[in-house]
C-alpha cells in the first residue's frame, strides 16, 4: 500500500514537472568551406499544418546566437517559416514541438 | 504640441467652412416674406426666421468652437508620441552580459537592468533578451493606446500576457526568469546546408504572416 502510495506521489510529480511543449531551434548562414555564423534578427513563425485556415504565431527573434523559442506549443504538426530582412528564407514542416536540428541558410541566401 | 496647433487650425478652418456655407445655404432658400422686421424663409416646410437661424448658428458655432478644441486637448492628453521604455530586471549573467535583438534587426548589449525603448505603435514590437549558457527570451510587447498601458507576452506564450501600466512613460516588467540553455551558444554544426525539407503542398499554400514593421 505505502509503496502504489509511493509510487503515485512520485508519478504526479514527474507529472507536475514535466515542462510545457516548446519549439525551439537556431539559424546560422553559412555554406560549405565557410564558417557559419549564428542569423541575428531573423523573424520565425509557425502555423499549425493541418490547419490552413489557422493564425501564425510569432514572431520569435533569433538572439545573438541565431536561436529562438516558442514556448507552451500544443502538441501538433506545424509549419515553420522563418524572414529575414522581410524576405522569406526558410521553411520547414515540424513534425511535433522539440529542439529542432539546426537551420543552416546558404552563405547567399 | 505641434499636432495640436494643426488640429486647432483644422478647428478654426473648418468651423468658418461650416458658418460660410450655412450662410450660403440660408441666403439660397426662398424668402417667404417679412415677419416683425426679419425676413423669413422656408425649408421644407418650415418657415424660420433668419435672425433666429443666425441665432442657431451662432450657437452650434460656438458650441464647436469650445467642443473640437476641447476634445483635441483631451486627446493629445491621452495620446502623444514620446517613446515608451519597457523595464526588466535580469538575474546575473555568470561572465557575460545580456544581448538584446529587436525585430527591427538592432541589436544591443545590455547589463543587470533591461531597458527597451519601444515607439507607440499599434504593431507588436518584439525582443529577444539572451546570454550563451541560457535560452532566449522572447518579449512581444503592445502599447494600447487609450489605457497608456504596455501588454507583454514572453515567448509567444498567450497564457503569460500581462498588461502593464504606464508610470511616467515606464512600464516594468519585473524580474525576467530564464532556463539554462541546452546546449552553449557556440554550436557545432554541419558547415554544408541542408535541402529544403519537402512540403506539403497545402503548407506551401499557407499565405505568408504579416511581418512587423515599427512606425515611430
Amino acid at each position: 500500500m505505502i509503496v502504489r502510495m509511493l509510487a503515485l506521489v512520485a508519478a504526479l510529480a514527474l507529472t507536475a514537472q514535466t515542462p510545457p511543449p516548446s519549439i525551439s531551434g537556431a539559424v546560422y548562414r553559412g555554406g560549405a568551406g565557410t564558417t557559419s555564423t549564428a542569423l541575428v534578427g531573423a523573424l520565425v513563425y509557425i502555423h499549425p499544418a493541418d490547419a490552413p485556415d489557422g493564425q501564425w504565431t510569432g514572431p520569435a527573434v533569433t538572439d545573438s546566437y541565431g536561436r529562438f523559442l516558442f514556448q507552451a506549443v500544443p502538441p501538433a504538426k506545424y509549419l515553420l517559416r522563418v524572414f529575414f530582412n522581410r524576405k522569406r528564407v526558410w521553411e520547414q514542416v515540424v513534425d511535433r514541438p522539440g529542439r529542432l536540428s539546426p537551420i543552416v541558410l546558404p552563405s547567399s541566401g | 504640441m505641434d499636432s495640436f496647433v494643426t488640429v486647432l487650425v483644422i478647428c478654426l478652418i473648418s468651423g468658418l467652412a461650416f458658418l460660410l456655407g450655412s450662410l450660403l445655404v440660408v441666403s439660397r432658400l426662398p424668402r417667404t416674406g417679412d415677419s416683425g422686421g426679419s425676413t423669413a424663409i422656408e425649408w421644407n416646410g418650415i418657415k424660420v426666421t433668419t435672425t433666429s437661424v443666425f441665432v442657431a448658428l451662432t450657437i452650434v458655432s460656438a458650441a464647436l468652437a469650445v467642443a473640437l478644441p476641447g476634445f483635441t486637448l483631451w486627446l493629445n492628453a491621452h495620446i502623444d508620441d514620446a517613446p515608451v521604455i519597457l523595464r526588466a530586471t535580469l538575474p546575473p549573467a555568470r561572465g557575460a552580459s545580456y544581448n538584446v535583438v529587436h525585430s527591427d534587426d538592432i541589436a544591443n548589449m545590455s547589463s543587470s537592468t533591461l531597458t527597451l525603448l519601444m515607439y507607440k505603435s499599434r504593431i507588436p514590437q518584439v525582443f529577444s533578451v539572451s546570454a550563451a549558457a541560457i535560452d532566449p527570451v522572447n518579449i512581444e510587447a503592445h502599447y494600447t493606446w487609450m489605457d497608456k498601458s504596455i501588454a507583454v507576452t514572453l515567448n509567444n506564450d498567450k497564457r503569460t500576457t500581462r498588461v502593464l501600466a504606464l508610470s511616467s512613460g515606464i512600464a516594468d516588467i519585473g524580474e525576467l526568469s530564464f532556463n539554462r540553455a541546452a546546449r552553449p551558444g557556440v554550436q557545432t554544426i554541419s558547415k554544408t546546408p541542408g535541402p529544403k525539407p519537402l512540403l506539403p503542398a497545402a503548407a506551401s499554400r499557407v499565405p505568408d504572416p504579416m511581418l512587423p514593421t515599427v512606425t515611430p
